[in-house]
């Protein structure tokens, strides 16, 4: 669809309207010019005939009827036509004898051709009309009386007035005949050719191109500043409030530019406020992130701390339940395991060869479970007696192989060594880390159930000693897994719970850390840190 | 010898001088008359100035007719120069403009010149007799008849009567009378003029203006008068005569007498010249009875008053 703008309708619609205006007025001012032509050929007609009826010689001729008398009124008239618009004269007698009809040479129609008035006794004043022949030929016709006067009209009246006797019979006026001119409109043709091709058509033209000059230059003045305006709003639109419309103009465009600057202005400032508040948000959001973050990590060493305390306290506890446990337990089941060995020794098929075999199983098993319970006690006493390792510079590799060394793997594990050489000497208890270790590989095993892998590893990673106990047994389901190193916890259906505790809390008074990350039916890796740098334990 | 010569001389002169004077002193005076045209009404003046002029020993050398026509005029102005008379007496408007415009060496005394103030006829050697009666006296005449009547209406033509409108206007009114005026230029416009006076009016004042009254409208006027019962006044018995109510007016042979004796008066001043112009000493009021009749007034108290002409 073609976009038309407002300078153009304006100035089509301007251009229109001044065309139509011209065109009405040219319309209206030909009729005028020609109506006021076709009266002033009116008056100069009837001015022509007038002066022809009150000639005295024009009614001396006519009483008389003496054609030849009218050579002389005939020329006056014609001196008198200086427009030379008459075309034709005539003079009719009563009652009806055409005295004189002549015309002029450049009339075409015949003279017979022309109207000759009948019952010239009827007339009493001026006649007018037009007629137009039959080749075309327009005429105004005048036609005026001719009265023979016995005086003048005020003693008429006055006749009238005082009365007349019988002896006054001359105050009745005679007709005599009348007289015909025609003058010819052909003129006034001419005369409206001209002024419509010399004036009113140039003029209509000049008109309409100053009316389009002008609407133009009223639209431009009006089309201009509002395209700037739109240009500028286009602007402010995309963004850009620093757009000032400069039209100083004191009429409604120039109040238009001033408000839409204000609109700017205002709505500039009140971005540069939001713009303000949204950074002043944005640096707060940044801190309580921060702050979020910070607190985050500090919930963690929180909760790390309190999980760390509990089991602290945890083990203390246990460890002090289990001293006394065991402490009480220990003398009685020496006192047990001395009764049964004096049992065995009295129950022997050497001095009781008729002696039940059952009996002798039986005994069997009571010195293997005393054993046993002596080992837990054992066990929990030395929890509970975890004591200061004292940290000679051992080299990390040979406590790790030692510790290998005394753990029976089973066959079908797969055992890999991964242990990098060279690796710094470390300030440890070498038995401690020892016990650790084979707790860690024993743990490994008894999760491997048929042809895994285990692979222990050894590496420095920054300022610690990092051994990896990699198995590819059961694993360890994920809810339990923060609860491994709790005391008395075991997924083992004959463990203590005792062994990764006391793992933990070597590792502890290490300054070290031990870890797990476990995957239920794929494997999993126990980490334990060691630092380089000997801290102190309470310290950390 | 040259002495006594000179001596005759001298005293032939004197008694030559003398003799002059006697007999300037006891000529006779002579006038000439010069009407517009040959109505009964100027003859009858005539006829009054002539018997007036016998009693006072003038002698009228000539009387011309100038039959209505402006050219014969100055041939019989040639040819009263000729006569050399002592005071020239002209009837009709033809006949005073004639004069007017070639004499103004000899006294003039004019008469029957119907609004004589539109042909301004003042010269230092003109005198007239107005046609038309002081309106008061109209006013007087039409009043004894109607008795106080209140709106009279007029029709005229200001370029031809408005003059005589414009005099009277204030007079009317002095008199309690309030005038209806209606203005034409056409005598075709009478009609409508008519149509808006009748039933405004209590009585019609016809002037003599002859745009107003013609012989075709006078007929008009009269007859819608009497339909209408409002009473026509006219300037002129003759309009009586044709129907309307009433009329004052000049008798035309005392208006000839009334001349004469402005001749005498001019002739006897030492210099001869101008009286001005003076209303006719004697007038008459004339009643139609017949249409008095038709619009019941009753006539009775004034029958028995002089001066008074009633028709038929």
């Amino acid at each position: 669809m073609i976009k038309v703008g407002i300078r153009f309708k304006f100035v089509f619609f301007t251009s229109l309207l001044i065309a139509t205006i011209g065109i009405a007025s040219s319309w209206f001012f030909s009729t005028q010019t020609r109506n006021q032509l076709e009266e002033e050929l009116k008056k100069r007609g009837y001015s022509l005939i007038s002066q022809l009826a009150q000639d005295g010689e024009v009614k001396d001729s006519m009483s008389v009827a003496q054609k030849a008398f009218f050579d002389e009124p005939i020329k006056r008239l014609r001196n008198l036509d200086i427009e030379q618009e008459l075309a034709y004269w005539r003079v009719l007698l009563v009652p009806h004898e055409t005295l004189l009809e002549e015309k002029e040479e450049w009339v075409k129609t015949g003279i017979d051709k022309i109207p000759v008035r009948k019952n010239i006794q009827n007339i009493t004043g001026f006649v007018f009309n037009i007629y137009t022949t039959d080749n075309g030929e327009a005429f105004y016709n005048f036609v005026v009386p001719i009265y023979e006067k016995h005086s003048i009209a005020e003693e008429e009246f006055a006749a009238h007035f005082f009365g007349t006797d019988e002896d006054y019979d001359q105050n009745e006026e005679e007709l005599l005949g009348v007289i015909q001119i025609g003058l010819t409109p052909e003129r006034i043709n001419i005369k409206m050719q001209t002024i419509l091709w010399t004036r009113s058509l140039p003029l209509g033209f000049i008109i309409v191109l100053v009316g389009i000059g002008v609407s133009y230059f009223i639209a431009s003045g009006v089309v201009k500043p509002v395209k700037l305006l739109v240009k500028i709003t286009d602007k402010v639109a995309s963004g850009d409030l620093t757009q000032m419309v400069e039209i100083n103009s004191k009429d409604e465009i120039g109040l238009l530019a001033s408000q839409f600057n204000q609109m700017t202005k205002s709505l500039k400032q009140l971005i540069d406020e939001k713009e303000g508040v949204m950074d002043q948000l944005k640096n707060v959001n940044k801190e309580l992130s921060l702050i979020n973050s910070e607190l985050v990590q500090k919930n963690e060493q929180l909760n790390d701390a309190q999980e760390q305390l509990v089991r602290t306290e945890k083990l203390a506890a246990v460890g002090t339940l289990a001293s006394g446990v065991s402490h009480e337990l220990r003398n009685p089941l020496s006192a047990i395991k001395n009764a049964v060995f004096l049992l065995k020794r009295r129950l022997s098929r050497e001095t009781m060869p008729d002696i039940d075999e059952k009996a002798i199983q039986f005994l069997e098993i009571m010195d293997k479970e005393i054993d046993r319970c002596s080992k837990i006690i054992n066990d929990l006493l030395g929890f509970t007696r975890v004591t200061k390792p004292t940290r000679l510079s051992s080299d990390i590799n040979v406590v790790v192989s030692e510790a290998i060394s005394r753990v029976e793997i089973p066959k079908y594990i797969k055992l890999s060594k991964n242990m990098q050489t060279n690796l710094p000497m470390i300030m440890i208890d070498a038995n401690q880390i020892d016990q650790v270790l084979i707790n860690l590989i024993e743990n490994a095993c008894q999760a491997i159930t048929d042809n895994g892998e285990l692979i222990i590893s050894t590496k420095v990673s920054k300022s610690f000693i990092e051994i990896e106990v990699c198995d590819s047994g059961c694993g360890i389901p994920q809810k339990e897994i923060k609860k491994i190193f709790d005391p008395l916890f075991t997924t083992k259906p004959s463990g203590t719970g005792i062994g990764l505790a006391v793992c933990y809390g070597i590792i502890q008074k290490h300054n070290g850390i031990i870890d797990v990350k476990s995957q239920e039916g794929i494997g999993t890796k126990m980490f334990i840190k060691l630092p380089l740098e000997e801290k102190d334990a309470e310290s950390v | 010898m040259i002495n006594k010569t000179r001596i005759y001389l001298v005293l032939i002169i004197i008694l030559s001088a003398l003799l002059h004077c006697s007999y300037c002193a006891y000529a006779e005076k002579t006038v000439v008359v010069i009407k517009s045209q040959d109505i009964s009404a100027y003859n009858k003046v005539v006829k009054g100035f002539q018997d007036e002029c016998f009693k006072n020993d003038i002698t009228i050398k000539s009387i011309y007719d100038l039959n209505g026509k402006m050219k014969i005029g100055q041939k019989i102005v040639r040819k009263v120069r000729k006569e050399k008379p002592d005071i020239i007496l002209a009837i009709g408007v033809l006949a005073a403009t004639v004069v007017k415009e070639k004499i103004d060496d000899i006294p003039i005394v004019f008469c029957m010149v119907i609004n004589h103030a539109r042909f301004q006829l003042m010269e230092s050697n003109i005198t007239g007799i107005s046609t038309e009666i002081a309106i008061e006296d109209q006013l007087k005449g039409f009043q004894s008849i109607l008795g106080a009547f209140k709106n009279l209406g007029v029709i005229y033509d200001p370029s031809k009567t408005g003059n005589i409108i414009a005099n009277a206007e204030k007079k009317i009114e002095d008199a309690g009378i309030n005038l209806v005026k209606y203005e034409i230029s056409d005598s075709k416009e009478v009609s409508e003029a008519m149509k808006n006076l009748i039933g405004k009016i209590d009585a019609l004042w016809l002037l003599p203006d002859s745009t107003v009254v013609t012989k075709k409208s006078f007929g008009f006027i009269k007859s819608t008068a009497l339909e209408n019962r409002t009473p026509l006044l006219c300037t002129s018995d003759v309009f009586v005569k044709a129907g309307a109510l009433a009329s004052v007016s000049s008798n035309h042979k005392d208006v000839g007498k009334q001349a004469a004796g402005l001749a005498r008066k001019i002739l006897e001043l030492s210099m001869p010249g101008s009286l001005g112009i003076v209303y006719p000493d004697r007038f008459k009021l004339t009643i139609n009875t017949k249409t008095a009749e038709k619009l019941g007034l009753e006539l009775k108290e004034i029958k028995n008053g002089t001066k008074i002409n009633f028709y038929p």
